[in-house]
Order: structure tokens, then sequence, then C-alpha cells
């Protein structure tokens, strides 16, 4: 049983060596893991930190793949007849590009990553509840990885029917080559790595919290992981199902999505979206949480409505399974008021989302490091998305802007605000934890400004180009309707993007080369991760704090601190400052 | 487990709510099934919860010696020295 010890009489102090510390955590050698080291550790490990680090790594080399196809996209579009791609290549990009960011970065670097290494950590855990089963998450998604690159490389190349893989153009008439075999066997891999670790996840929140940590007092971000988990439980095995059949009319004689033998071609449309829509949560969520842990920590303040981030966090996450339909407006074969009004709705609790970051950061002690930076750059992107989702709940706007440039931007600023900038935000944040050194701030916040810029450079010209009618997934247009000088701005910016994401390397290198260490707990965290050692130890701790709220490390580290009641104004706190100065 | 159980509570009566007015509005029985088929994955995790729930007894906690205060603004959130060493490290 991990024992619980006192508060010290101190407060943060200084920490001079990489491998440290005295009193938090406890990590001696009598802690480290036993076993393998080197690159059969790596292979072996059933540890959530390692997974989780393997998972991120393995994400972190999609994302830069699946950024050079977008580079390569964009430059085929500076010109209305550009011969550097074939058409057949440009739609193999797109669809890969797409299914590469949103199967295989975004989802995975935050619930097989992030949350793998984080969540035991944040609730005091010393593993995930299945540590096998975790591996082999790991491993399914690894080689679900593999096996969708390998499109590139077989006859027909990669699959090319849009990340979407609408019926009849997936069918073995329309797509008759063997990577659209491929990338299903791909997602079916990946999926499964997904259901895996939702389970996983339910069961180590649900089972493995420490003592006195309650669920309202687990970090917003575990609780975004809980609520992720169960939605992933809810949208992949229908993915699942919908891909088997899929397979089952390319190659086994079924007609399941063919008009011709009886089938529905809406039905795949139907099956994927209620997948998909909860699927852009499923990337999303995880990335609120991430904001939600950082703004507090770098404002100096407890995150502003606890409770409300977390029934608002449900809200979004049942809302969006019932939304499915609304990617359909224009099939004429779906309940338009019905799902107008739900996808409306999504809007109420992601508002209250971000009037409580915004109240986070009210009267706040602001520290703009680059964490902060990136969530505060995620709240301005994300805003936009979620303004344009707002239009395209509407009807007659969707039926407007439907397949035209209007709608890659606004998921660009969703999708992108999210996992871009939310992840760019956890890993300048957890980084000093997972290897116990400093990234450089400097290039951090060339890396921010840059991205910022670049973003906007990148796609509020898709928004003008969309509403003047360009159509999405075209590799050529005409050249008589002004739409050139749009996409060559466009594809500067998206250099631009690439510029700064290459940014991030550079960091990684040369906080490898020349470590500054960053101690236990350089940001002042507020949650349970930031009471162990950077990096922690094999099952994560030898003592725990008392936890007696949702901060217990910062409760831990500052014993004497005056306490307010939460959601009193800020002249209430004022005045008590006032009556009982610090010393 | 009561809290567990409760958050899959919400989550399938809310499917079953959604279900009902998609049917009385559409008449659609494809997405009712799905819709009924998600709330039975919050109905049938509640029930298996709420079974253990009655029979682990009270988990263990650390505020039994004292009450809990949440989460607090604090007057010593402007004092440099609770900044932590990172920010001597910014340029």
């Amino acid at each position: 049983m991990t024992d619980v010890i006192a508060p010290p009489s101190t407060g943060t102090e200084e920490r001079p060596q990489l491998h440290l510390p005295p009193d938090a955590g406890g990590h001696g050698h009598e802690h480290e893991e036993p076993g393998p080291t080197g690159i059969l550790k790596w292979l072996t490990s059933t540890d959530h930190k390692v997974i989780g680090l393997s998972y991120m790594i393995t994400s972190l080399v999609m994302f830069y793949l699946a950024g050079i196809m977008a580079l390569v996209i964009r430059l085929q579009l500076t010109s209305p007849h550009s011969s550097l791609l074939t058409f057949g290549q440009y739609n193999e990009l797109f669809t890969m590009h797409g299914s590469l960011m949103l199967y295989l970065f975004a989802g995975p670097f935050a619930f097989g990553g992030l949350a793998n290494y984080i969540v035991p950590l944040q609730i005091g855990a010393p593993d995930m509840a299945f540590p096998r089963l975790n591996a082999l998450s790991y491993w399914l998604y690894l080689f679900g990885s593999i096996t969708m690159l390998m499109g590139f490389f077989v006859a027909g190349g990669a699959a090319s029917f849009g990340w979407v893989s609408y019926a009849p153009l997936s069918s073995g008439t329309s797509s008759p080559g063997i990577g659209g075999d491929v990338w299903i066997m791909a997602l079916l891999l990946t999926g499964f790595s997904a259901i895996f670790t939702g389970v996983n996840l339910v069961a180590t929140i649900f089972y493995l919290r420490a003592p006195g940590m309650t669920m309202f007092r687990m970090p917003i971000f575990t609780w975004n992981m809980l609520v992720t988990a169960m939605l992933i439980l809810i949208a992949f095995p229908v993915l699942t199902s919908a891909l088997v059949m899929l397979f089952c009319d390319r190659h086994f004689g079924t007609h399941i999505y063919s008009v011709a033998g009886g089938g529905s071609p809406l039905l795949w449309q139907n099956l994927f979206w209620f997948f998909g829509h909860p699927e852009v949560y499923i990337l999303a969520l995880p990335f609120f949480g991430i904001v939600t842990e950082v703004l507090p920590v770098f404002s100096r303040k407890p995150v502003f409505g606890y409770k409300g981030m977390v029934f608002a966090t449900m809200a979004i996450a049942a809302l969006s399974t019932g939304v499915w339909a609304h990617h359909m407006f224009t099939t004429g074969a779906v309940l338009l008021p019905f799902f107008s009004i739900l996808s409306l709705l999504i809007a109420v609790p992601t508002g209250i989302k971000f009037f409580n970051w915004i109240g986070t950061m009210w009267h706040g002690q602001l520290q703009f490091t680059a964490a902060m930076l990136f969530s505060i750059g995620f709240l301005f992107v994300f805003l936009v998305g979620g303004v344009t989702g707002v239009m395209l709940a509407s009807p007659p706007l969707d039926f407007a802007v439907h397949d035209t440039y209007f709608v890659v931007a606004h998921f660009h600023n969703v999708l992108f605000g999210t996992a871009v900038f939310g992840g760019f935000a956890g890993i300048y944040y957890w980084y000093p934890k997972m290897f116990g050194r400093m990234l450089r701030e400097g290039l951090g916040k060339w890396h921010f400004w840059l991205m910022f810029i670049g973003f906007w450079i990148t796609f509020m010209p898709q928004y003008v180009v969309g509403l003047l009618g360009m159509p999405r997934r075209v590799a050529s247009y005409p050249s008589n309707l002004g739409w050139q000088s749009y996409n060559v701005v466009s594809t500067v910016g998206a250099f631009i993007i690439g510029v700064s994401s290459f940014l991030l390397l550079v960091n990684f290198v040369v906080s490898w080369r020349n470590p500054i260490p960053a101690g236990d707990n350089p940001w002042d965290g507020h949650t349970l991760e930031w009471f162990t050692t950077s990096p922690p130890p094999h099952h994560n701790y030898t003592h725990l704090p008392p936890i007696r709220s949702e901060r217990p490390t910062w409760d831990y580290n500052h014993p004497d601190a005056l306490t307010i009641p939460h959601g009193r104004p800020a002249e209430a706190a004022a005045n008590a400052r006032k009556k009982e100065p610090v010393a | 487990m009561k809290i567990e159980a409760l958050f899959l509570l919400f989550l399938g009566v809310f499917f079953e709510i959604i279900g009902l007015v998609y049917w009385f509005t559409s008449y659609k029985d494809g997405g009712t099934m799905m819709l009924s088929g998600t709330s039975l994955l919050g109905f049938f995790p509640r029930s298996y919860y709420m079974f253990w729930h009655r029979r682990m007894g009270k988990r263990v906690r650390t505020e039994t010696t004292r009450p809990t205060p949440p989460a607090h603004l604090s007057p010593q959130a402007d004092d440099e020295r609770l900044a932590g060493i990172a920010t001597r490290h910014l340029p």
C-alpha cells in the first residue's frame, strides 16, 4: 500500500541535479525498472510511461509525414493546372494526409500517448489496469500505421477515396486496387488498438485511483480522458463493423453498400458518421484537458468552474453522439431540424468551457511560457472553428458551402486548433516531467508565433476561396475565377507552419545535447504528477501527499496558504490578502 | 463506485431520451437503433457498477480527520518565490 506523508515546511525549491529529490515522490535505484534495458526495454516493456512515449514518438512521426504530404498538396494548388502531381497521386495524397493526421496522429497522440503517460500519474496509480493489453494496443497501432503507409508501395498505389471512404467510391469497382484493402486493414488494427486503450483507461480511472482521489478531485485532463474513452467505446466498434462490411462488399460479393444489389450507399455514411462525429470530439476533448491543465498553472490560480468543466465535457460528448447526420444534410435523406438543433446545442457546453478558461486567466498572474502561448493560441483558433461550426450546423448555410474549401478551413480550425496547438501545449508542459530537462523557451516561442501566424495565413484565404465556390479535393481549377492568388497565399502560410514545426525538432535536439535540469516541479504545478520525480520512477510513487482537493501537489507545497472559498468575487480575495499578508 | 455508476446512468438515460425524440420526429429505425444501442452501453455497465458498489464498501479517503476545502485562490499567487525554477530559464 502506498504511504501518505505529511507536508514539509518549505515550498518549491530549486534542485540542481537531473536525478534528484530527497523528499518528494521517492526515487532510488531500488525502484528502477527491473528487466532489460536499451532497445529490448522499448520492445518488451509494459510500463505505461514507456508505452506512452512510444505512442507519442510514433504519432509525431505520422504528424511530420502527413505535414509533408500537406505541403505537396499546397504546392500542387499554387497553379490552376499544375503538373507536379497526377490526379491519381493527388487523390492518394489528400486521402493519406487526412488518414494519417486523424487516425494515426491526433487520436493516438492524445489517448495513446499523453493519456497513457499522464493519467496513471495524475490519479496516483502505479500503472494502467491492464499493462499487457496496453502494450498490445501500442503494437497494433504501430503495425496499423506501417500497414497504412505500405499502401504507397502496392500495385495501384495507396487508397484514394478520401479519409471518409464514401460508398460507392470505395467499392471494389470504383477503387479496385490493393491500396483500399490495405487502408481498411490498417484502420481495423488501429481501431482495435483504440478500443483496447479505451477499456484500459476506463478500468484504470475507475479502479486504480489513490486514496483520497475521489471522482471530483480528479484533474480535468483525467476527466476528459475518461469521457474520451467512453466515446471511443461507443464510436470505434461502429467503424470496425462498417469496415468489415466494406471489405465484404469489395471481396466476398455482398452488396451492403451497393444499390445494384439492394444495398444502400447511405448506410455507409450513417455508420461512418456515427463514428466520425464522436471521433472529432475523441480528438478534441483530450486537448481541451491539456489546455485546462496549462491555463491554471500559468495563471497561478485554480481552474475556474471545475464542476462546470466536467459537466460541460460530458454534455459535449453526449451531444456529439447524436449529431452524426449533420454531415449528411445535402443527401436529402436526414431529418434536418433534429440534427441542426442538436448540433447548435453543442455550442452551449463549449461556450461554458470558453468562459471557464477565460475565468481561469482572469486576474491571474499570467506567465507567457511556450505552453501557455500554445494554450492561448488554441483558444483563438478553436473559437473560429466553433463559430464556423455553428454556421455549418444551419442547413441553409451548409447547403451553400458544402464540399467547398470553407469546410476545409473550418475543420482545420477545429482540429489544428485542438490537436496541434493543444498538443504542443502538452509537449512543452509535460516534457520536463517526462525527461527531467527543459525545452528551450525561446525556441518554443518562435515555434508558437510562426505557427500561429502561418496558421491564419494558410486558412483564412481558404474561407474566402470556399465562399467563392472552390470545391475541395480537386487537383486543378479554372484559371479565370480569381482563386489562384488565395491559393498562393495559403501555400506560403503552409510553409511557414512547416518551418515552425521544424523548430520543435531543433528544440528536442538542443534539449538533448545541452540539458537544463527541470527538477520535479518546474512550473509549480497543481496536480499529482508534479509530486513525483522527473522522470518518474518505475511504478511512479513510493509516497503520496494527502489528497484533499483537485490540487494535491499545490496544497502540499503551500501548507500555509490562506484559503478562500472557490467562486468568491476577486474583491473578496483582495480584501483577504490585505487582512492576512504573506510573510 | 456510485459516482461512476451515475455517470453511466446519465449516458444511458440521455441516449434513451434522444432515441425516443429521434423516433417520434423521424420514424427512421436505423438511427433509433444506433441511439438505443448506445443507451445500453450506459445501462449495462451501470448495472454492474451498482451491483459492485453495494458489495465493495467505502474507499479509503484521506480527509476523515479534517474537512475537505475546495481548491482555493491563494494570496501567495503573486509571490515570486512560488514561480518555480523554470522561469529562471526564460529568455
